[in-house]
């Protein structure tokens, strides 16, 4: 192989051919500091194609999908996901399952029954999450890509975090069969990259209608573009509530500031708006998040697959394996969500929350009337360090910013730009449902300028570059 | 908004939700969930006049067509069991004994 991969897109990558083995080998090199690969499939056989990385919460046969959780330590994929098979078809040779927080709940990757992921830019600090393996190890290098899931954020906050792309498609669009289902109304599918234009050509291979899926829809879009990147003549809007947010760590608050400044002088509009709803994103998603997870989860119950606790009954049998089997974090929001589903507090919590949501998804469909894309930082901090946040509830409220394209449905995109004390910070674009194609081409204009790439690909920090 | 969660409603809350906490995990829930619900006390001011938005999808969705496919890999579905029979489940019996 004469050219680095690293140095490559993944059009070129895929040109290539033969860079399995090569990565497959740096696998072998860096995991053990990062902890960003759960499993790894065997170099015993030679695998033409690309390759890529999952999280593990998406199905493929000949892996087990754990989720992260010891429930489902050792389930063998009984079948491909949908992106699974898609990616296959179209040559794509899976490297391997990465790290999570157990279920997709939480956003730094501390949750998982495997212990904690690190970041590539710093190794005491999370990656983010809950796709914090799939971050850590396309910005390590370790995968040309990566695919996460994302509920609340959980593909944007860690790509923020770790300095690559992280987009979230437009609700339906991307197919979530064999997707292990964290929240159904919220979860989706996206491509974490080292540039924009791998992402939209990851998206042509995944997206498009599902049979088996049957929220994904019948609207057609082409993912097979050349990206321009103009922003010249683009309106952003920048919601007051995201900037006076008072967790918005300072530092953060002016790398934003200036990137929106570098966005004005490339001929866009940027203009601070309002939009009071989203105060209450968190709280609404946070009541309805944990609802349809206890749903969900309903499902492990040491019956079928998973660890079995021998008891004298069912319901002993059930409840001492969902003990055993479930973390701290997934019986908390199964308790939350059993609590705002219970005939009591139904009213006041759940069906709030459904109709605060309602009121939402309408002032951001408001604002992208008149407005291409709303702005705001990825993440109101830079990665915390391990173990530093012990608070649930801190946690929950750094994720305010990607929230509110989950309950709406709405695309988003996090782009790296710049560094804040070292570590990567991103910003975060969303716009219209179905307005996938424009918000790439618009993020591109953004990567021409963001000082987090070079080449055209995301940073890789030089102590993984060897 | 309640915020409370009593040790008679939290373990109500576990036997609805299948699990069976150790007391050490009880106490510590409890004092999560309180925590969080009293952030949720944010939305005590609102009264949304609006319709539950139980999902993103505006247009209603196309039904597929019914029809029976094979799942080749049932047999991998079947490895999965925790306990079998041939190729029966094992499952514990739902009753209990009269005490």
């Amino acid at each position: 192989m004469t050219k680095n991969p690293l140095n490559l897109r993944l059009s070129e990558i895929i040109s290539l051919g033969d860079t399995f083995k090569f990565y497959r080998k740096r696998i072998d090199k860096y995991n053990n500091e990062l902890n960003a690969f759960l499993q790894v499939r065997t170099l015993s056989e030679e695998r033409q194609g690309f390759p890529y990385a999952t999280k593990d919460n998406i199905l493929a046969l000949g892996t087990r999908t754990t989720c992260a959780s010891r429930i489902l330590g050792n389930y063998d994929s009984p079948y491909d996901a949908t992106v699974t098979k898609r990616l296959n078809s179209k040559g794509g040779q899976l490297l391997g399952k990465t790290n999570m927080d157990e279920f997709a709940m939480g956003s730094s990757t501390e949750n998982s029954a495997f212990g904690p992921s690190r970041n590539p830019w710093d190794l005491s600090r999370i990656p983010g999450g809950s796709s914090g393996g799939s971050a850590a190890a396309v910005a390590a290098g370790l995968t040309p890509f990566a695919l996460g899931s994302d509920t609340g954020g959980s593909v944007r906050q860690p790509a923020s975090m770790c300095g690559i792309i992280g987009f979230k498609p437009t609700y339906g669009l991307v197919s979530r069969y064999g997707l292990v289902a964290f929240a159904s109304s919220l979860d989706q599918i996206g491509p974490m990259t080292r540039c924009l234009q791998d992402a939209a050509d990851v998206m042509s291979m995944i997206s498009g209608h599902d049979s088996r899926d049957s929220n994904t829809i019948r609207h057609a879009l082409s993912f097979d573009i050349s990206l321009g990147g103009n922003l010249k003549g683009l309106k952003f809007a920048v919601p007051s509530e995201m900037l006076s947010y008072p967790g918005l760590d300072e530092e953060v608050k002016e790398r934003f500031l200036s990137t929106t400044k570098e966005i004005e002088r490339s001929g866009a509009v940027v203009e601070v708006i309002s939009i009071p709803s989203v105060e209450y994103a968190v709280a609404t998603y946070y009541l309805i998040a944990p609802a349809e997870a206890s749903s969900n989860l309903s499902r492990y119950d040491g019956i079928r697959f998973g660890p079995r606790q021998q008891s004298e009954d069912y319901e002993g049998l059930t409840n001492e394996s969902r003990d055993i089997g479930f973390g701290k974090e997934v019986k908390r929001r199964i308790l939350l969500g059993t609590f705002t589903l219970s005939a009591t507090y139904y009213d006041a919590y759940y069906r709030k929350a459904l109709k605060t949501r309602r009121v939402m998804a309408g002032e951001l469909n408001k604002v992208l009337d008149e407005y291409d894309f709303i702005l705001n930082p990825s993440s109101p901090v830079i990665a915390p360090k391990i173990g530093e946040i012990t608070d649930p509830l801190a946690y929950y409220l750094m994720d305010i910013y990607t929230i509110p394209a989950n309950v709406a449905g709405l695309p988003s995109i996090s782009v790296p730009a710049g560094f804040v004390n070292g570590m990567p910070v991103g910003v975060l674009m969303t716009g219209k449902r179905f307005s996938d194609v424009s918000i790439l081409d618009a993020a591109k204009g953004i990567e021409d300028l963001s000082p987090s790439f070079s080449d055209g690909l995301a940073i890789i920090p030089e102590r993984w570059t060897e | 908004m309640e915020t409370k969660v009593s040790d008679k409603l939290l373990k109500h809350l576990e036997g609805l939700a299948k699990l069976e906490l150790r007391d050490d995990e009880r106490i510590e829930l409890k004092k999560d969930i309180e925590e969080i619900l009293q952030y949720m006390t944010l939305l005590d001011g609102v009264e949304p006049d609006a319709y539950e938005m139980i999902t993103p999808v505006e247009k209603s969705l196309e039904p597929r067509e019914d029809e029976v496919v094979e799942f080749k890999e049932s047999i991998l579905i079947r490895d999965l069991f925790p306990e079998a029979e041939g190729s029966y489940l094992k499952v514990p019996r739902i009753y209990k004994e009269e005490k």
